[in-house]
């Protein structure tokens, strides 16, 4: 049974330029305690899926589609339920720590302040459980006073500080938006060890959003691919990265110095993809891809590709994918 | 900047005003403001300053629209200059305060140190004063008339166009685009002159119109305290005084300026706000 | 590349730099506190080579690039541009200097001047640099170096906000290349651009480094972009160099622990994960 199931989520913005098709006909289903990477360059949709299951989509938004979450469809909720929701079952950590946390509140009560809210616990017991919290994710007493006020911390510890407050009731399903993009590398493999840490072992499932495909590969099991608002690829993570069917997907490995540090030597120019992401208000009609493809074919152009299975687990939208192990 | 884009940018502009109720509200009335002042430089209803002691304090009718004040005089005649006067007044006002706001604000912004300090102390020393209270006190000092009242007023706007304009400046000069004219070996007065000042010019021209009505009250307020306009020049803020005795005998003098202020005033604010939504560069990257 | 004086085989000596920021007055009357942003960095860049500084945020890295195009005025130390001492310039020996040394900013959104076209922007430099530069010659120049970092002439009448990111960082570099500078000081160059232009943007600093012989301060926080662009790195922390060397050296076999654990932190595919019961490649 699943947690959280998108089937053909579409979300189009009203613009003054027009309508803007954002999402295109997205679907997965994330099940307890299993994490889900989704990984894409800007305006692929990735951040729009967040915000959608958040409920957080702006008002010029129109969706069609579903999004069940434990057995309701949140896009029929209205506003008191979501709240209801949000922060209590569904739970988000954000790119920007320091914009995330009120900078006239202390830690102590930034993280209480979810617990008093959806469970109606006294001051005095939120706070003895935001302490716990704290703890848990790396700011122990009394170093880590809940008193401080988020100028007072690093980066990654404000980081640490939305985890807890997105811990704090012990939500269902944790969505972490970039949580690493803003901080230095020492703290991005710290938080990211502490995400892991705290969603392994527990019923807590993970939508984990970044734009590195290493992240990816580090953290979650399952990984999704998107592209101009279209899920590219999707799989097991291991298997998505042994094969790498989609040619974007192989264009953005190729593409990442990080990722094949290993592998391609100092100094060596960088495999590019040409061209640039098809504006959301002029989609190709057909494979949103087509135009910066290097395997582009005549049927690619007419209609977009559906998906299909390469071997159970790994599905790529794709009319002539990669086969065969990834170059490496 | 060609004309093409300027023109292209200006009818976008239009497009996204016309929208706006507040703008387009706004606008109106100033438009009819100044016409209303701009027809009054060639013709009004009857002359600005006839004695007609028989037709004295009349209520509206169909020969004098808006009535007349305790000299006979046609109130709408009257209330058409004095919009001449107020606009006038304002106009160099806020001129004033702009013209030497403005350039110390950005010279604060840009030299910092010393003479950031001493600016900002002079706001400071300028801002200590209630605004009306310091104008009565300099036309006070250099005697009444419309020309100390509009150094009186243009000495209180300086301080709101300095403390503005270095606001903004100063987030501007850390900006990566002020660096990169500076790694360019731009001097101070260039980059303000070429980066600094376009890139505030919204912000002014929509502080302008909010202090804009803020003069033409401060007009009326020192008017009606016989420090501005002398007679028999009228002025709103003088058509009031006059109106005081005469408030339960004829209260239409009273009614008409002060509805005149409070409409005026009303749409420059209608005006300020509109712009400001429509300037505003985040609600432009909305698009 | 014109004008440049011959013989100088070292771009860039930096020598024993201190730089210190005021931090707010915590008592009326008492000094104000001070923050030392560079203690005593030292390091050369050498004609055509290629220098990256990498360090975390808080470790100095953009002071020293703000440092060395004089655009900070340090606490002690030296900077020799082609052999001349820029603190001890008159301002308009400086500004002739300058034409030697541009810089490329990380957000290609707040570096251009949303009010001014591709064309002014680019012209900057050379319109306050260069005096004597015909209307005619002015277009061409900016023609060939908006076609030399992948743009087209006809650009030049766009205003910035008709681009992309990787487009503006292209305009950025345009910019800095229009006086014919032997160094580029690029703080941060790529960091705020996705992937797949981030490697086109790389490519094109790879390119233009090979076909005009300039110089590189790179300054990233970014260790696998940097291994791509640089000869050599040197690795900051709180304001000091806490190891330099040749690429190879410093990658392949870091002595400081701080830059091993700065290597060790960098996210990598084929490395060990952190939920190991999935792992089955």
């Amino acid at each position: 049974m699943s947690l959280l199931s998108l089937q053909d989520l579409t979300v189009t913005l009203d613009t003054p330029e027009g309508p803007a098709t954002v999402l295109d006909r997205v679907s997965f289903d994330l099940a307890p305690g299993e994490s889900l990477g989704i990984v894409g360059e800007s305006g692929c949709g990735k951040s729009m899926t967040a915000l959608a299951v958040m409920g957080l989509l702006p008002a010029a938004a129109r969706c069609r589609g579903r999004i069940d979450f434990e057995d309701q469809d949140l896009l029929t909720l209205d506003e008191r339920a979501l709240c209801a929701l949000r922060g209590r079952r569904i739970a988000m950590v954000f790119q920007e720590p320091m914009t995330a946390l009120n900078p006239v509140k202390t830690i102590g009560f930034q993280v209480a302040e979810g617990l008093r809210w959806h469970f109606g616990l006294g001051r005095g017991e939120a706070e003895a459980r935001a302490l716990k919290l704290l703890d848990r994710v790396g700011l122990p007493q009394p170093r880590f006073s809940p008193d401080l006020y988020p100028h007072q911390l690093s980066g990654g510890q404000r980081q640490r500080v939305v985890i807890a407050m997105a811990l704090a009731c012990d939500p269902a399903l944790l969505i972490a938006d970039e949580p690493t993009t803003a901080l230095d590398v020492t703290s991005q493999a710290e938080i990211l060890a502490l995400i892991a840490e705290v969603t392994a072992g527990s019923k807590m499932a993970l939508m984990l959003i970044t734009h590195d495909l290493a992240v990816v590969w580090q953290n979650t099991a399952a990984m999704l691919v998107m592209y101009a608002g279209t899920v590219a690829e999707r799989g097991a993570t291991a298997e998505v990265f042994a094969r790498m069917a989609h040619p974007y997907t192989r264009g953005l490995l190729a593409a990442s110095p990080g990722a094949l540090e290993d592998i391609l030597p100092a100094g060596r120019r960088l495999a590019t993809i040409p061209g640039q992401v098809p504006d959301p208000h002029d989609r190709p009609q057909g494979c949103v891809f087509a135009g910066r493809c290097p395997r582009v074919a005549d049927d690619c152009l007419p209609c977009p590709p559906g998906e299909r299975l390469l071997v159970p687990g790994h599905a790529v939208a794709c009319l002539h994918p990669h086969e065969g192990e990834t170059p490496s | 900047m060609s004309s093409e884009t300027r023109v292209a940018s200006l009818r976008e502009f239009w497009q996204r005003g016309r929208g706006q109720a507040n703008l387009m509200i706004g606008l109106l009335v100033t438009l009819l403001l100044v016409a209303l002042a701009a027809v009054s430089l060639f013709w009004t209803p009857y002359p600005v300053n006839a004695i007609d002691i028989p037709a004295k304090l009349q209520p509206p009718s169909a020969a004098h629209w808006l009535g007349t004040d305790q000299f006979g005089r046609d109130v709408l005649s009257r209330i058409m200059a004095g919009a001449r006067n107020s606009i006038a007044v304002s106009l160099v006002a806020v001129g004033i305060g702009a013209g030497i706001g403005v350039p110390l604000g950005a010279l604060a912004a840009a030299r910092r140190g010393w003479v950031e300090e001493v600016v900002m102390r002079f706001n400071d020393f300028t801002f200590a004063f209630p605004a009306l209270l310091s104008a009565v006190m300099i036309t006070a000092l250099l005697g009444p008339g419309a020309v100390n009242s509009i150094i009186a007023i243009g000495i209180f706007n300086i301080p709101v166009f300095a403390r503005l304009t270095r606001g903004a400046a100063l987030s501007l000069w850390q900006r990566d685009f002020v660096l990169a004219a500076r790694v360019a070996g731009r001097g101070r007065t260039r980059i303000t002159l070429d980066h600094i000042l376009p890139n505030i010019a919204s912000l002014l021209i929509v502080q302008m119109t909010i202090q804009f009505a803020l003069a033409i009250l401060a007009e009326a307020g020192l008017s009606y305290l016989g420090l501005g306009t002398q007679p028999p020049d009228p002025s709103w803020g003088k058509m009031l005084n006059e109106a005081q005795t005469l408030m339960f005998l004829a209260p239409q003098l009273a009614i008409f300026p002060g509805l005149a202020i409070m409409v005026t005033v009303l749409g420059l604010n209608l005006l300020g706000d509109g712009l400001r939504d429509l300037l505003d560069p985040r609600l432009r990257r909305l698009r | 590349m014109t004008g440049n004086p011959k013989g100088v085989e070292t771009l860039l000596r930096v020598e024993g730099l201190v730089l210190d920021y005021p931090l707010p007055r915590q008592r009326l009357l008492a000094p104000a506190p001070r923050h030392r942003a560079l203690d005593g960095v030292s390091l050369q860049v050498a004609r055509g080579e290629s220098l990256a500084v990498v360090g975390e945020s808080g470790s100095g890295k953009s002071s020293l690039a703000r440092a060395v195009l004089a655009l900070e005025h340090p606490a002690a130390g030296r900077v020799e541009l082609m052999g001349q001492d820029v603190f001890s310039l008159s301002p308009k020996a400086l500004r002739s200097l300058r034409r030697h040394a541009q810089m490329v900013f990380q957000d290609p959104y707040g570096s251009l001047d949303p009010r001014r076209k591709v064309g002014w922007i680019v012209a900057e430099p050379l319109d306050a640099l260069e005096s004597g530069v015909d209307a005619a010659a002015r277009r061409a120049r900016i023609a060939e170096v908006l076609e030399s970092v992948g743009l087209k002439a006809r650009d030049a009448e766009k205003f910035p906000h008709e681009f992309s990111g990787g487009q503006r960082q292209r305009i950025a570099i345009a910019r800095a290349l229009i006086t014919h500078p032997a160094l580029i000081v690029a703080d941060e160059p790529v960091s705020a651009l996705d992937v797949s232009v981030q490697a086109q943007v790389l490519n094109l600093f790879m390119d233009l480094r090979e076909r005009l012989g300039l110089g590189y301060l790179f300054i990233s926080h970014d260790l696998a972009v940097v291994r791509h662009v640089a000869d050599r790195v040197a690795v900051m922390r709180l304001g000091e160099i806490v190891e330099e060397g040749p690429v190879e050296q410093v990658f392949g076999e870091p002595r400081h622990p701080y830059t091993q654990k700065l290597l060790a932190a960098v996210p990598r595919i084929g490395h060990p994960r952190h939920r190991p019961e999935t792992s089955t490649s």
